[in-house]
């Protein structure tokens, strides 16, 4: 019960990186991408919606984290406290600068949102890999299950971690060039004309840095975590994870050449999800390793209540159904594809 | 010196706090626009335009509403991980649920209601409204839900590690307390929103602008108003009352600035409590009429403070009951506001009368004081419980985390929410001196109405 609701918690957290991770991607390429204000308007329009349904995924992921391993998210969120806090107010800028612009028709008022949104979205998409890394590498838990980190201390990993070192820094970087393509792969799929060229532009280069990054982070993944290296020869099938999830990342390419940008960004999505799978399996039973193996927080006790567990499946899987329902009506209320000469209605 | 306990309640009081103002209105604001839009559906045309007009508040309140939320789900992890590792897999249900069955709906939904009207058909469109409505009346559901299971715990066990378990997860939804505190703080979400409406609405009628349009929706925001009001006091707001007194005795008497047991107690209507003392600095009370609200006997017996152990007080005693008795007393003002305004509408006489207006149109900040008084009446009387007579505030916070930590994020909330402030109240007041837009054949529809 436990491993299933793992599954379901990963599945959560990735889905949320996946959808909140082209938006993000967006408003950063918001500011790079186009030439004029009509541009501009074109790819703010082929996100304004989603958005917020998009984030949603953070806090139904946070709720239940909390309700199927409650232990986990109090070492997590009172150990990570500064970054945490900070990730809020960032969430609190971008989601400002997506909303407010539109309130006031004055170039100085939305350059300076645009702006917000840029930087407020450029440090959210380092931060998911940061994370994932910062869990990956482990923290100093102590026997009660609590640690605290400074934001960082030497940049090595040792003894003495912090939040940032290099392993991390790689993990933030992977990631923002990983989501970047992946709202790069958005826009090619949503938009036409001159912002759909260079979409297509960015995202080869985009591509390159991803195939790139990838593959200095699986090797970097083995070797960081030595609990990863014992399960993975063990479970010798983990490695069909990162080996598939090289393959998704590589045929978008492939499908952006052969004109197909939606499959594009949907071997996307497959990669990301396949890319988080690959790294919570070489992790399990481990939920938040610790530097001392024997601290090591892990699904099994940081769960309070198995058999509870399985009578909330009933009402968890007839509300993400209804999510799912939710999420068709919205992304088919939107138009297939948003030209630049249509944004005046917005 | 400043201990970090007192910081994590600080921090998480102003977040909430700040945060509840917002909700309140979109809560109170999404019956009005469903309101609105039954009657367009019924064929007012005028109504679909002053739900547009709403709309765009609403949706603005929406967003910070949104943004000043997100915080408080990361707090239960990041302040109070104590309370997430013992009580997590009983809290989370609830949080889990709005997450799932109430964010979703609202933000899926939102988009197609604002920017829908041309698409869907008038039917699809006001049931959307619907679904909007649903969705955020949910959300406080399951918020108070969460906020019950502190002040009445029920459905858990607890095992030897001091670990929470949760043994009914329909004991959690159908909390007795849930089900009574919801009636009441969604009335004041309701009446929050008919305030506003109609403080706005007023504005609009002194200036005479929109005049049409803002008469029409005046009408329907007093009627709910008053009706709102009423509910408000009686029943919800007794039966609150009456479940405290009966399971939280302590925060009872507090609240009511009653310190001795004694027959026949008198209600204290003003006064200032004097802890050194024990007793009300310049009181008016009206003898005998404690005890019959709380008993409905004149000479029962209404237990004071000093019958409980002094640890058990509620630490800020003087705030408690400030709080109560301004909600209180706004809640008895709003009554009499929408009584008169409701009596001069149906003598047809409420836009012309100027000074009622002009009353209508200050009294938008109050409601917000009232419910943010009356979450402070219901957490600060919680005290020295984080869930009551069971896990003590300080047991719950989390311990690895220094004073200047929360102290800086304290001091970053502050700041950003000053922004945010200074960001709505700016685009508010440009929706609203924009008012809703005219059209032709409104105002020849509202023309052939009033008969003119």
């Amino acid at each position: 019960m436990e491993t299933l609701w793992l599954i379901l918690l990963v599945f959560m957290i990735a889905t949320y990186v996946v959808l909140d991770g082209f938006d993000l991607g967006i408003g950063v390429l918001h500011l790079i991408l186009p030439k004029n204000r009509s541009e501009q308007k074109q790819i703010m329009q082929s996100i304004a919606p989603l958005w917020d349904g998009n984030e949603v995924w953070l806090i139904a992921a946070g709720g239940t984290m909390m309700m199927a391993f409650p232990g986990f998210m109090s070492a997590m969120f009172s150990g990570f406290y500064l970054p945490l806090t900070m990730v809020v107010w960032l969430l609190i800028f971008r989601a400002i600068s997506i909303e407010l612009p539109h309130f006031l028709e004055d170039s100085l008022w939305v350059h300076f949102w645009n702006m917000m949104l840029f930087v407020s979205s450029g440090l959210l998409v380092i931060i998911p890999g940061a994370a994932m890394a910062n869990v990956f590498r482990g923290v100093p838990l102590n026997a009660e299950g609590d640690f605290f980190e400074p934001l960082w201390t030497n940049f090595r990993i040792g003894k003495q971690t912090g939040i940032l070192d290099w392993f991390t820094i790689l993990g933030g970087i992977t990631s923002a060039v990983i989501l970047l393509h992946h709202g790069a792969l958005w826009l090619i799929a949503k938009t036409d004309g001159a912002i759909q060229q260079r979409a297509q532009m960015s995202a080869n280069w985009l591509w390159g840095g991803s195939i790139l990054l990838t593959l200095i982070m699986f090797p970097a993944c083995y070797l960081v975590q030595p609990h990863a290296q014992a399960s993975i020869s063990d479970h010798p099938w983990i490695w069909i994870l990162p080996v598939l999830a090289f393959l998704a990342l590589g045929s978008t390419l492939l499908l952006r050449r052969l004109n197909r940008p939606m499959f594009a960004f949907l071997c996307s999505v497959g990669f990301i999800y396949l890319f988080i799978f690959g790294g919570t399996a070489a992790l399990y039973p481990n939920l938040l390793p610790g530097l001392n193996p024997e601290h090591h927080l892990t699904i099994y006790n940081t769960s309070p209540s198995p058999e509870k567990l399985a009578v909330t499946l009933w009402w968890w899987i007839p509300g993400i159904t209804l999510v799912g329902v939710y999420f068709t009506i919205l992304f088919r209320s939107l138009p297939k594809v948003i030209s630049a000469a249509a944004t005046d209605d917005h | 010196m400043l201990d970090s306990l007192l910081l994590h309640r600080v921090q998480f009081a102003f977040t909430a706090s700040f945060h509840y103002l917002f909700p309140q209105l979109t809560m109170g604001l999404a019956l009005l626009i469903f309101i609105l839009k039954t009657l367009g559906l019924r064929g007012h045309a005028w109504a679909d335009v002053a739900a547009r007009f709403w709309l765009k508040i609403f949706g603005l309140t929406f967003v910070m509403g949104v943004v000043t939320g997100i915080p408080l789900e990361f707090q239960f992890g990041t302040n109070w991980s104590q309370l997430v590792k013992s009580t997590g897999s009983i809290l989370g249900q609830t949080l889990a649920m709005e997450g799932i069955f109430a964010f979703f709906l609202e933000s899926a939904f939102l988009y197609l209601l604002i920017f829908g009207e041309k698409k869907l058909s008038k039917k699809l469109h006001w049931g959307v409204s619907f679904l909007l409505l649903l969705g955020t009346w949910l959300s406080g559901y399951f918020i108070i839900c969460t906020n019950a299971f502190l002040q009445h715990p029920v459905g858990y066990r607890i095992d030897e590690n001091g670990v929470y378990h949760l043994t009914s997860i329909w004991a959690l939804l159908s909390n007795p307390w849930a089900l009574k505190q919801y009636l009441h703080t969604m009335t004041g979400a309701v009446i929050t929103g008919s305030f506003t409406m109609s403080s706005i609405a007023a504005y609009h009628l002194l200036k005479r602008e929109h005049v049409d349009i803002s008469r029409k929706y005046l009408k329907v925001s007093v009627i709910v108003g008053f009706t709102a009001s009423l509910i408000a006091v009686m029943p919800t707001g007794d039966w609150e009352a009456k479940q405290v007194l009966k399971h939280q005795p302590v925060k009872f008497a507090a609240m009511e600035g009653h310190f001795h047991t004694e027959d026949g107690a008198g209600m204290v209507l003003i006064g200032q409590p004097n802890l050194d003392e024990l007793k009300i600095d310049n009181p008016i009370i009206i003898p005998n009429v404690l005890s019959f609200l709380t008993y409905a006997s004149w000479n029962a017996e209404v237990k004071g403070l000093t019958a409980y152990d002094r640890d058990l007080w509620p630490d800020n005693i003087e705030l408690l009951y400030f709080s109560y008795h301004i909600m209180a007393g706004l809640g008895t003002i709003f009554i009499a506001l929408m009584g008169l305004s409701s009596l001069m509408l149906f003598k047809g006489k409420l836009h012309t009368t100027r000074w009622l207006l002009w009353l209508l149109m200050l009294s938008l900040p109050f409601p917000f004081i009232a419910n943010t008084a009356g979450w402070f009446t219901a957490e600060i009387g919680r005290q020295p419980w984080l869930i009551y007579g069971l896990m003590k505030t300080a047991d719950g916070a989390s311990r690895n985390i220094s004073e200047g930590n929360v102290m800086f994020t304290l001091l970053g909330f502050l700041g950003l929410y000053l922004l945010l402030s200074v960001l709505y109240f700016f685009l508010a007041t440009r929706l609203i001196a924009h008012g809703p837009d005219r059209l032709p054949q409104v105002d020849a529809e509202i023309a052939t109405e009033e008969g003119i």
